[in-house]
């Protein structure tokens, strides 16, 4: 009897404790609901088309549009420096990935707030939501993309001096920590949000702000001799926007080290958005 | 055979009345400053030695000390009146909140079934949902491939399938959801009262198709619903809760006995 009883005792699938282990990330799991994963991207797409008339093109048109808002605006302000670089291309180049970053951290912020109808009902790796909510942003950035290389055929055509550059094998990187930095801070803005509701509204608020410290609509070296140089270095977003423009126009700043900095920071965040993901998760129902 | 499926111990839920946390951002900080020097967390302890004293903060058990187990192949029903902590009991079980204290081991694929149709979107049609609600209660997509067309044949809206489901009545809804739930293949199923659905027809037709598998071998059950009958009839074993603790459990006809009897006065 004894001896049945040990036996069966390591066969536990699922054992559930009031406290666990903080650095168990229980990644197999995560995996075998990958389907699940792709569930979600699957409605998240379709959600946004149905019963539109133009379909994906609207992922192109608020862009497009944005980018010529502040191209207008800005043509006559002579003191804002483009590198000497089509300020359309400039800006765009610069706004498709600061605008995937910040709807990105703001969807992922509203996670366990928007799903609290379905976390109540049913278990499944909470992580998945945020995965497929930055996986599928990635698929409007896809649209938006083809809309910048278009954009720079047409200036090319008309003799600006784009040179591609052997730095562009960086992109996926690039991307890829772009992902990471505005899943990680939208996964620990949600997680602490299910107790204190104002860091919601400062949110929407703050990353409004924060566009203005990362060089979007400048290029870092407008500030080289400034206070504000090193405050926007400091920002993560900062290296890798500055690197996807080298790539693009071979002007810029690009250096190894600032690039490093952001990976560091990037995956920094991440260990700590899922630790404090898991630990929100396992109660977060009971408060929300 | 006499394997253990689920085994419950001491798990206990503690929930706290009101607003969240201790009202003030003060108390939270002082709350969180007494755990950091490992002292006795003084919001709590006031109730430990007198729950009868009012506090400014209302502390509920919801659950206390519950320990049970349930044999691989068993059904397990339990009832109690309104609060007695069911639904705490099955969401510590689904894996939806944490107990407060105490452990629950599980061995094998369990799924809880405390709605039908969670996860369905209203844009998706009916075929979509099939797999978004069966990945939600995690199936792949094979398993779902293998069990579709039972499943919409069993649901009754092979017509209608391929439509968004926000054109569908809310009949061929719940008939479509409660066929996803119905044809999961899972060692363990937690089920929460989701017979009451459809028409007459339906529900009798859901009912067998629980009682079947109820009584499939090797699946273990654990039910809770007010439909004495109903309980009766699909479980074996039964849990009676009261006030958060287990008045009585046993064979099942025990269990509703001393239920009823309770019932009465």
């Amino acid at each position: 009897m004894a001896i049945m009883k040990d036996k069966s005792k390591q066969k536990w699938s699922i054992i559930i404790r009031s406290k666990s282990n903080l650095l168990d990330f229980n990644l197999s799991e995560l995996w075998r609901y990958k389907d699940l994963i792709r569930m979600f991207i699957i409605r998240d797409f379709t959600a946004v088309y149905k019963q539109t008339i133009l379909g994906p093109i609207w992922y192109i048109l608020q862009p497009l549009l944005t980018t010529i808002v502040y191209a207008v605006i800005f043509k006559g302000v002579p003191q804002m420096s483009s590198e000497g670089q089509p300020k359309m291309l400039f800006y765009m180049s610069g706004l498709l990935l600061w605008n995937y970053f910040s709807i990105n951290l703001i969807k992922n912020s509203e996670t366990f707030y928007i799903n609290s109808g379905i976390f109540g009902k049913v278990y499944f790796p909470r992580l998945t939501v945020p995965i497929a909510t930055t996986i599928s942003g990635l698929l409007a950035l896809f649209f938006q993309l083809l809309l910048l290389f278009v954009t720079i055929l047409y200036y090319v055509y008309h003799g600006a001096k784009v040179q591609l550059n052997y730095t562009l094998i960086l992109f996926p990187y690039l991307l890829m920590l772009v992902c990471i930095l505005s899943m990680s801070i939208g996964m620990i803005v949600s997680s602490l949000t299910t107790k204190y509701r104002d860091l919601k509204h400062l949110v929407g608020f703050g990353i409004q702000l924060a566009m203005w410290v990362t060089p979007v609509l400048y290029p870092l070296s407008q500030f080289s001799d400034s206070w504000l140089f090193s405050i926007i270095r400091m920002n993560p977003m900062s290296a890798i926007i500055e690197t996807f423009r080298y790539s693009i126009f071979g002007t810029g700043t690009f250096t190894m080290y600032d690039l490093v900095y952001s990976s560091i920071m990037a995956f920094s965040l991440l260990i700590v958005g899922i630790i404090i993901f898991n630990k929100t998760e396992k109660n977060f129902i009971d408060i929300i | 055979m006499s394997e253990v499926a689920i085994e419950v111990n001491n798990i206990s839920k503690l929930y706290i009345l009101g607003k969240v946390g201790t009202n003030t951002l003060h108390g939270d900080l002082n709350r969180w400053w007494y755990r950091v020097r490992g002292r006795e967390d003084p919001y709590t302890a006031i109730l430990e030695k007198d729950d009868r004293r009012p506090t400014q903060q209302d502390f509920i058990w919801s659950l206390k000390d519950i320990s049970f187990e349930v044999k691989k192949g068993a059904s397990l029903g339990i009832i109690g009146k309104n609060g007695a902590g069911k639904s705490t009991l099955l969401k510590l079980l689904s894996r939806i909140t944490n107990p407060t204290e105490g452990e629950i081991k599980i061995k094998g694929r369990m799924v809880s079934l405390l709605e039908v149709g969670t996860g369905f979107h209203p844009e998706l049609t009916g075929r979509e949902n099939i797999y978004m609600n069966g990945a939600i209660l995690g199936m792949n997509r094979k398993e779902v491939n293998n069990r579709i067309n039972e499943i919409i044949e069993f649901s009754g809206v092979e017509r209608h399938i391929d439509t968004p489901v926000k054109r569908y009545s809310s009949g061929m809804y719940i008939r479509l959801a409660f066929s996803v739930a119905a044809h999961l293949e899972t060692e363990i199923m937690i089920l929460d009262e989701v017979l009451s659905v459809g028409d007459q027809e339906f529900q009798q037709k859901c009912l067998n198709k629980m009682e079947q598998i109820c009584h499939d071998e090797g699946r273990t059950i654990i039910y809770v619903s007010h439909a004495l009958a109903t309980v009766e009839r699909m479980c074996t074993q039964g849990i009676y809760l009261k006030q958060g603790k287990i008045n009585i459990s046993g064979l099942i006809k025990d269990v509703t006995k001393a239920y009823t009897s309770d019932l009465k006065f």
